[in-house]
């Protein structure tokens, strides 16, 4: 289907949503042989980013994130479906993305000639009101000299550098790629720490970031939008998903009735681990042992299923 | 606040298009400083040296469009549109960016042509790297003939820049100069063979209206009109093309 031929899904998103996607399809030349044809990376991927809340989209490597967040931000060219970010549509080729979205990639995209300086100065020439102060004590804060070129930095102090210019636009949007991917402990944490502020700072501030672990985020996280293979295999709120689902420990998971509300069964020792959503969980056997799943408890067990 | 308000309050304060062409301009501006500098070195040879580096502003304004390219395609990409460029706006920044600076450095060359102190036994079409045959040491070529010849080149490099421009932006450094200038030489050779072919339908039909040959007239007459057919054919399809592939290229950012 072409870009912008009505679908039967709302024109725009919703009101309570900072993005929407709906039926997104991309597909990519192999970034190797150009004859190839296509890869469909990303099919028929829909979900929200709630407003105000931190959105992890959680993946394995080449679930499609990146090309995801790529495509979010404009500079890829979706094949068909809908995005609005920030009330604005995004992918046609004229569409461009609004003001007030702060993109931190997984590796820079700046020239590696490029200084803090030289990345402030062309996010104040597009951005209205860019915090420059914020920058340079962020910047102070990670101890990046703001004449630093980009190619004499670390990978954790580029990612910080990254981050502090993406703040300064004070975005209503931050959108990260693998943002804690190269970073040691402390840098993780000192990042983490940046992101609550920010988030604290304001009740619209929303933030989309891609990891495949969660993690030591997980409390950070308010939804999870889990992608496997270039679909939406799971999406929902953190304390939803948590509440409606339990690990279940058994020994016996082919047993009738019982193996259809198993998921992503794994052996461990004699017993078997598998998810089960709450509801199904009262027909299991009473030797089953059942437990809180955490986060990353539901993420595992969910690909694990969907691999099969 | 809202989020939409918010959004509302939030306009960026420059047009998307001088958005992209400060960008483009910003990458560059080193390389195209260079070409100035390049430029004026050039005509400064033409005027106090026998030494003519049209040829090589040619070259440069042919190469263009390769060495303007994204080295990394996906980086340029992201760097524009994580700063509120679309890839439409993209598209034609870069295009108007490669057109200014190919016009530049025609003009650069045009002046080299026009101002080095001719030779009579020298041949104009050297700065076009063709020598054309039987030079007996003819006289000079005119104002008139340098200016269809810098016409002639100006509409070869439309036409290269039209036939390479969209690879620029889906290939980005994989278009090397070298295809760039195949392409350009291909479009001299047709121009050429259309301005031959043109010379000898017009000197035909002049013939077979019974047009007298006396002191050349019929050549001349003939040579005008071929020069015109090509001039129209290389230079203003090779605007008018590139005006519409640039447009294509846009629509299929």
């Amino acid at each position: 289907m072409p870009f912008g031929e009505p679908l039967d899904l709302p024109a725009t998103g919703s009101a309570g949503s900072a993005v929407t996607v709906r039926a997104l399809d991309v597909r990519l030349p192999d970034a190797q042989r150009w004859a190839r044809p296509l890869q469909h990376v990303l099919r028929g991927v829909s979900f929200e980013v709630p407003r105000g809340q931190v959105t992890a989209l959680v993946g394995t490597n080449g679930a499609g994130k990146t090309t995801l967040l790529r495509t979010l931000s404009g500079a890829l060219a979706p094949d068909s479906g809908m995005i609005d970010v920030l009330g604005a549509p995004l992918g046609g080729a004229e569409d461009a993305l609004p003001a007030g979205v702060g993109i931190v990639p997984d590796v820079p995209f700046q020239p590696d000639h490029w200084t803090a300086d030289d990345m402030v100065l062309a996010q104040r020439r597009v951005e209205p009101a860019y915090d420059a102060h914020l920058v340079g004590r962020l910047l102070r804060r990670a101890g990046i000299a703001p004449g630093a070129q980009l190619r004499r930095l670390s990978a954790g102090q580029r990612t910080r550098l990254l981050l502090a210019v993406a703040l300064g636009i004070r975005p209503d949007l931050l959108m990260l790629d693998e943002p804690f991917a190269r970073l040691d402990p402390l840098a993780r944490a000192d990042v983490l720490d940046e992101l609550r502020e920010h988030h604290a700072g304001g009740e619209d501030r929303t933030i989309l970031l891609s990891t495949h672990d969660l993690g030591e985020i997980d409390r950070f996280v308010d939804h999870v939008v889990l992608l496997h293979e270039g679909r939406v295999v799971l999406e929902g709120g953190s304390i939803d998903l948590v509440e409606e689902h339990l690990v279940a420990t058994t020994g016996a998971p082919s047993r009738e009735g019982c193996a259809e509300v198993l998921r992503g069964a794994r052996r461990s020792g004699d017993q078997f681990e598998a998810l089960v959503r709450a509801e199904d969980a009262v027909g299991l056997d009473q030797l089953t042992d059942l437990r809180r799943p955490t986060l990353q408890d539901i993420l595992t067990f969910t690909l694990r299923e969907v691999s099969r | 606040m809202t989020g939409s308000a918010q959004t509302a309050t939030r306009q960026r304060p420059s047009t998307p298009l001088r958005r992209a062409l400060g960008i483009e301009w910003r990458r560059r501006r080193d390389l195209l400083a260079l070409y100035g500098a390049f430029i004026v070195v050039a005509i400064l040879c033409a005027v106090f040296l026998d030494l003519r580096l049209g040829v090589l502003l040619i070259l440069l304004a042919v190469r263009l469009p390769a060495d303007l390219a994204d080295a990394v395609l996906e980086d340029g990409r992201q760097l524009r549109s994580s700063l509120g460029v679309s890839r439409a706006d993209a598209v034609r920044a870069r295009t108007v960016l490669v057109s200014t600076v190919q016009f530049v450095l025609i003009l650069g060359a045009a002046g080299v042509i026009l101002l080095s102190d001719w030779a009579p036994e020298s041949q104009h079409w050297n700065d076009l790297g063709i020598v054309t045959a039987g030079d007996d040491g003819s006289s000079a070529p005119t104002r008139w003939e340098h200016l269809v010849d810098i016409g002639l080149f100006s509409g070869a490099i439309a036409w290269s820049h039209a036939l390479t421009g969209g690879d620029a932006f889906r290939l980005g450094a994989r278009l090397t100069g070298r295809h760039t200038v195949a392409r350009y030489l291909g479009v001299c050779l047709l121009a050429f063979l259309v301005l031959a072919g043109s010379m000898l339908l017009a000197s035909g039909l002049l013939l077979s209206v019974g047009v007298d040959d006396d002191l050349g007239t019929r050549f001349v007459i003939a040579e005008r009109v071929a020069q015109v057919t090509a001039l129209l054919l290389t230079l203003g399809g090779g605007v008018t093309a590139l005006v519409l592939r640039s447009r294509r290229w846009a629509r299929r950012a």
